[in-house]
């Protein structure tokens, strides 16, 4: 069944969730697929990684108010913690990986 | 610290045919880009590449990218920040990452315009866009508008106006005197495209995101999306910091082997001064930097 955002809010109760809205024309996507992906490696455990295909899930990009690729979002306890658009995946990972040094993760 | 005899700056076209160069050339190469692909990487369809009658930009930059790799080569996600020579090496310098390389590629393209207007910065990821491959498919069956006549400015129309309800292309000119006329044609072909001409964006209206823009003549236009396609420059702030002059348009000038002022830094493609520019004249001057930087280097050697 598809997801929709209440769904993410309450799963990040659970586990931190980082979710990246991407499209398949995003060539910014495209060149950081690497270094998210390593940066995902490196998280493992601490928080739950989601990608989402904006094109194929258009509800979700309404309810979640997301207008470009790629847009991340950071979910804890079921609210939204920070969102990241456009060309910020450099201050993704300052955050995610600050968040983690101090315990919020 | 890593050494290499040459390290490329800029991942599009220019930067990654250097590098095929240089790799076949067995040099120690490294490809430091924060675009895969460069502005190609963002065109919807690419029709002039030979050997393909059609591509999408994503493709093509994808088919560019693992062929550098496929000859060992480093293509790194990085911006880069400074480019400073020392003695005969240059120490270039990214976020949390130095390379050392004996020549620099400098194939750094260029960055969008834009369009100078209050808010702008806000808006940009809510609602303002400058690529409509990547952001169109937010706005479908909404009302959109692209500011910009030319080629890319009645592309992205066209593109979009399969995608959103109703597309307004502003133009500052009195026609699209500066499209190809089979792109112009398309615009005349599309009912859902609102055409406003002598008009320029004077104003972003909107909350905590866009909703409308008003125009040089006062017109007011309700959007849910705004596209910016008015060209592009490279990025003067980069270039004056590691000492490059630019001409009075602001692009670098390098001589008919690419070389530029610095000896040892060449520059390929659409940061040159250069008045046909497309990803074939790119792929060709990075070739001819990777030839020369490589001659440098064997006489270096001798």
């Amino acid at each position: 069944m598809t997801k929709v955002m209440n769904d993410y809010l309450n799963d990040s109760k659970v586990k931190p969730i980082l979710i990246e809205f991407w499209s398949p024309g995003c060539a910014i996507c495209k060149t950081i697929e690497g270094d998210l992906n390593n940066l995902v490696n490196e998280l493992a455990g601490k928080v739950e990684f989601v990608k989402i295909d904006s094109p194929e899930n258009m509800p979700l990009l309404i309810e979640f108010d997301v207008y470009s690729s790629p847009t991340f979002f950071i979910l804890k306890d079921g609210a939204i913690l920070q969102k990241f658009k456009g060309d910020s995946f450099g201050k993704v990972k300052e955050a995610l990986r600050t968040m983690v040094l101090y315990g919020v993760l | 610290m890593e050494f290499y005899d040459i390290c490329v700056i800029g991942a599009g076209p220019a930067g990654l045919t250097a590098a095929i160069y240089a790799g076949r050339y067995n040099l120690k190469t490294i490809v430091l880009g924060r675009v895969f692909g460069g502005t190609i990487s963002m065109a919807h369809e690419v029709g002039n590449w030979p050997g393909t009658e059609k591509i999408s930009g994503a493709d093509l930059a994808n088919n560019m990218i693992n062929h550098v790799k496929s000859l060992g080569i480093e293509v790194l996600p990085k911006r880069v920040e400074q480019v400073t020579k020392v003695d005969d090496m240059f120490v270039i310098a990214c976020e949390g990452f130095t390379v050392n390389a004996k020549k620099v590629i400098l194939a750094c393209g260029t960055k969008r315009r834009q369009l100078n207007v209050a808010r702008e910065e806000e808006f940009t990821g809510n609602g303002l866009s400058y690529c409509n491959t990547c952001d169109g498919i937010y706005f479908k069956d909404r009302v959109v508008g692209v500011v910009g006549g030319g080629n890319a400015g009645c592309s992205s129309a066209n593109e979009l106006a399969g995608v959103a309800k109703q597309v307004h292309i502003i133009c500052p000119e009195s026609s699209f005197i500066f499209a190809e006329p089979i792109r112009s044609k398309l615009i005349e072909d599309n009912s859902n495209i609102v055409k406003h001409f002598n008009a320029t964006v004077v104003e972003l209206i909107g909350d905590d995101r866009l909703k409308g823009v008003k125009l040089s003549d006062g017109t007011v236009i309700s959007l849910a999306g705004l596209f910016v396609e008015i060209g592009a420059e490279p990025d003067k702030v980069f270039l004056t910091k590691i000492g490059l002059p630019i001409n009075k348009n602001g692009y670098v000038v390098a001589d008919s082997k690419m070389k530029t002022s610095i000896p040892g830094l060449f520059s390929a493609g659409s940061v040159n001064h250069n008045n046909f520019d497309q990803a074939i004249s790119a792929a060709f001057q990075g070739a001819l930097a990777a030839n020369t930087a490589y001659k440098e280097l064997k006489g270096d050697k001798k």
